[in-house]
């Protein structure tokens, strides 16, 4: 886990889950979400979480967008990136 | 401690135990719910369920899912709140936006449907998006039908106008932006009605193309009306071609805009040519300033009664015409002339025949009462010569008779004068003249043996007139003869000679300026009303003695003098004809009063004549007279007979010349190439025909002096003696 700040000036928050599997990959991602919401639905933060499991890939998303956030995965060297931040028109 | 017993220790340890194992038995019951609940949670959210072996109690506890989850869910719940009601509002909006537009479609509707027009949508490729009702009236086809049927306005389509209605389409459903169009269809009961129909393309906003919407009307009463009108311009122009006069109308610049058919026949013009021209190419030239003025008044709105004019045709022919003009106005505005002439040419050529045949009936009657009169004369000149041949040697008998002819010979040179007063020119030859003698002289000698009886009364101081003294005597014998034949049972004439300064006032046909006024007042029968216009006309006569020329001819000869004749009168009170003689202003040369010219003349006279009578009377009179007498027949022989004289040292005085010598140099010619020999010759001209511009105007021509054939002894001694004088 590490925090890093992005020239729009949210900073993103990275969460490396690859090692877990569900549902504690759903839960830690959960857990991350509601202890950020403010942040994230601001706009001034950014969730990206790195996963190897590929159920992750399904569960985090759509209880993610059904919470309202843009979420977008992404394939990256043998592991996936989850980007969850607050929905552009809410902002 | 001690106080407890062993037994009682026992119990509560017993006590303890069962505690704990229902304590844990609650617990586990408790974690298996909540596991269970857990795990449901997790499915609904389509994760695994939690594996007991690899989380404990104390890791599920730690991990607290279900707080978790309960979080995600109130996130889930507030975001669906959200969208539910950003949902809400939008479906209200779209909800206010379907009555929007089904309003605007009622409207629409309701005007595409209550219209008259048949109003309709094809789309691209051909299917109708909308039929309005009218299509019903106008058609008798449903817009069911035509929705059923796209190409049914094809199938109604009259014959003859498919192919034009196809290309129309063509056109229309390309984009482009075809006109206007008129066509005919066949309704459904079958009768063929005429359609007049407008179309455009439609575009959607961002430029798709969505199809023509075309608009129709039924045009069928238009078509009639205009086909009545069509029919009854036809029938209007099969009049005007039928008619035989020349019918046209044009514009206020002389343009042609129409012509019927005898009009181009006439002139020779083909339809299509009649565009090109103007009135003024038709016109005649003379006759181009008439037409321009009334162009004007016509287009002006003023009524210009009946017109006389002369076209020329094509091929350069003069068409006398006569005919009417008006002007056609609109709201005031002159628009074109209507005209209709009537071709007179051959008219005038029968009323000119007619005039001719007139007048040779007329010059009938005339040469038949000169040839008796100059027989008269004839018979008085031979008689008396003969008398005075029987004469013998009785001097005064002899001297009487002679006188005699000579009388009878004046009236003949009278009754010539006045012939030739109407010949062409019969310029006066005139010369400042005392007026009052030949006034006195020739009205006392024109009542020679008349009951009536003159009387004079002339200014003392008449201003001098330059006069024909030939021609005015003759004018006033006329007018004497006039009055003495006017007063059958005599009476008095009032002769009157007066200074009259003349001016516009006057109403006389006249230049202003000073006149000499000779009036003679009668008390005879007058003249009629009806006839008075008609005195100065030629053969006019009311039937007395004259030949009706002595009017006409004092009318000639008094306007040829820059003067002018009037007459009042009235029937039974009498006439009074006045003269008016323009007074002479220059010093003029003055007459000589007449006087028998003693025999005194002394110097040579050149006679140039082609008659051989006249050339030995000529001679004799010469002689008689006292001059030295030679002759000779045309101008060459005189040129000849002048150098001859010359050179032998005794040159010719005077030379008389006859001013015309059939076939020969006549005195004209001759003057100029004897001045050319010698410049101070002096030549005098001779003529019988008085009425030669030569004999007016003889000094710009060379000649010296003047003498009219005939001439007595005294009038050639007189005319001498000036010349020898000058």
């Amino acid at each position: 886990m590490g925090e890093s700040r992005n020239t729009a000036g949210a900073h993103t928050v990275n969460l490396d889950l690859r090692g877990q599997v569900c549902p504690a990959t759903l839960l830690l991602s959960l857990r991350e979400i509601n202890n950020r919401r403010d942040d994230l639905q601001r706009g001034t933060a950014r969730l990206v979480i790195l996963t190897d499991h590929r159920d992750a890939t399904v569960t985090v998303p759509d209880t993610a967008s059904s919470m309202g956030y843009e979420v977008s995965v992404a394939k990256v060297e043998g592991h996936y990136v989850i980007t969850i931040e607050g929905a552009k028109e809410a902002r | 401690m001690s106080d407890r017993s062993p037994r009682d220790a026992a119990k509560g340890e017993a006590r303890l135990r069962r505690e704990a194992a229902e304590a844990a038995d609650r617990c586990r019951i408790l974690s298996g719910y909540l596991r269970g609940k857990i795990d449901q949670l997790l499915v609904m959210m389509g994760s695994r369920p939690l594996k007991g072996d690899t989380i404990d109690d104390r890791t599920l506890v730690a991990l607290d899912p279900i707080g978790t989850i309960s979080d995600s869910f109130a996130q889930v719940l507030n975001h669906m709140h959200v969208v539910n009601s950003r949902l809400t509002s939008e479906i209200a909006e779209h909800r206010r936006t379907g009555e929007i537009l089904r309003e605007k479609e009622e409207r629409f509707r309701t005007l595409a449907e209550f219209s008259s027009d048949w109003v309709f949508w094809r789309a691209p490729g051909g299917t109708l998006l909308y039929v309005s009702p009218a299509c019903q009236q106008i058609s008798g086809y449903t817009p069911g039908e035509f929705y059923a049927a796209p190409d049914l306005m094809g199938d109604i389509m009259h014959p003859e106008d498919r192919d034009r209605w196809a290309n129309h389409c063509h056109t229309a459903d390309a984009q482009g932006l075809p006109g206007p169009l008129e066509f005919r269809i066949v309704t459904k009961e079958g009768t063929v009605r005429w359609i007049s129909h407008v179309c455009r393309p439609v575009y959607a906003e961002d430029g798709q193309f969505l199809g023509v919407r075309g608009s129709q009307t039924n045009i069928n009463e238009k078509k009639r009306t205009e086909e009545a009108l069509r029919e009854s311009e036809q029938n209007v122009r099969d009049f005007l071609d039928n008619a035989i006069d020349l019918v046209q109308s044009l514009s206020p610049d002389g343009r042609i805009l129409y012509t019927n058919r005898a009009w181009r026949e006439t002139l020779g013009y083909r339809p299509e040519e009649i565009s090109r021209i103007t009135i003024y190419d038709v016109v005649a030239p003379d006759a181009r300033d008439h037409c321009r003025e009334v162009m004007r008044r016509v287009f002006a709105g003023e009524d210009v009664g009946r017109i006389e004019t002369r076209f020329v045709t094509r091929d350069g022919r003069q068409v006398v015409v006569e005919g009417h003009v008006n002007c056609r106005m609109d709201r005031g505005v002159p628009v074109s002339t209507r005209s209709i002439f009537r071709d007179i040419t051959m008219k005038r050529k029968i009323e000119e025949e007619f005039r001719k045949a007139s007048i040779l009936e007329s010059i009938g009657t005339l040469a038949g009462g000169i040839a008796h009169d100059f027989n008269n004369i004839m018979t008085a000149i031979l008689g008396n010569i003969s008398l005075a041949k029987a004469a013998g040697d009785d001097p005064v008998t002899l001297r009487r008779r002679l006188d005699e002819a000579e009388k009878a010979s004046l009236r003949a040179k009278t009754l010539t004068g006045q012939l030739l007063t109407f010949a062409e020119g019969g310029a006066p030859i005139r010369q400042r003249a005392p007026v009052t003698d030949l006034i006195r002289e020739t009205a006392l000698f024109s009542l020679l043996g008349s009951n009536v009886r003159c009387e004079f009364a002339f200014a003392g101081d008449l201003w001098p007139v330059e006069i024909d003294e030939g021609q005015i005597g003759q004018v006033i014998s006329n007018i004497v003869m006039n009055a003495d034949q006017a007063m059958p049972d005599g009476g008095i004439l009032m002769v009157r000679a007066e200074n009259v300064p003349v001016t516009a006032a006057d109403a006389i046909p006249l230049k202003e300026g000073p006149y000499v006024r000779i009036s003679f007042e009668d008390q005879g029968i007058g003249i009629s009303r009806k006839n008075l216009p008609k005195i100065f006309d030629p053969f006019f006569s009311t039937g007395w003695k004259g030949k009706g020329l002595g009017l006409p001819a004092s009318y000639s000869i008094v306007r040829r003098h820059d003067g002018y004749i009037g007459v009042v009168s009235e029937e039974g009170r009498g006439s009074t004809f006045s003269v008016y003689l323009p007074a002479s202003r220059g010093e003029g040369r003055a007459r000589k009063t007449e006087a028998e010219t003693s025999p005194d003349g002394r110097g040579r006279v050149l006679v140039m004549d082609d008659e051989d009578i006249l050339r030995d009377v000529a001679v004799d009179i010469l002689r008689t007279i006292g001059y030295e007498a030679a002759a000779v027949r045309d101008g060459s022989e005189a040129l000849e007979a002048y150098r001859g004289a010359m050179s032998a040292g005794r040159p010719y005085d005077v030379v008389i010349m006859d001013l015309t010598v059939p076939g020969g140099m006549g005195g004209r010619e001759a003057v100029r190439k004897l001045l050319e020999m010698d410049p101070g010759a002096r030549v005098i001209v001779s003529s019988g025909y008085s009425n030669d511009p030569v004999m007016a105007d003889y000094r710009k021509h060379g000649f010296v002096d003047v003498i009219a054939k005939p001439y007595r002894m005294r009038d050639l001694g007189a005319v001498l003696q000036r010349v020898f004088e000058g």
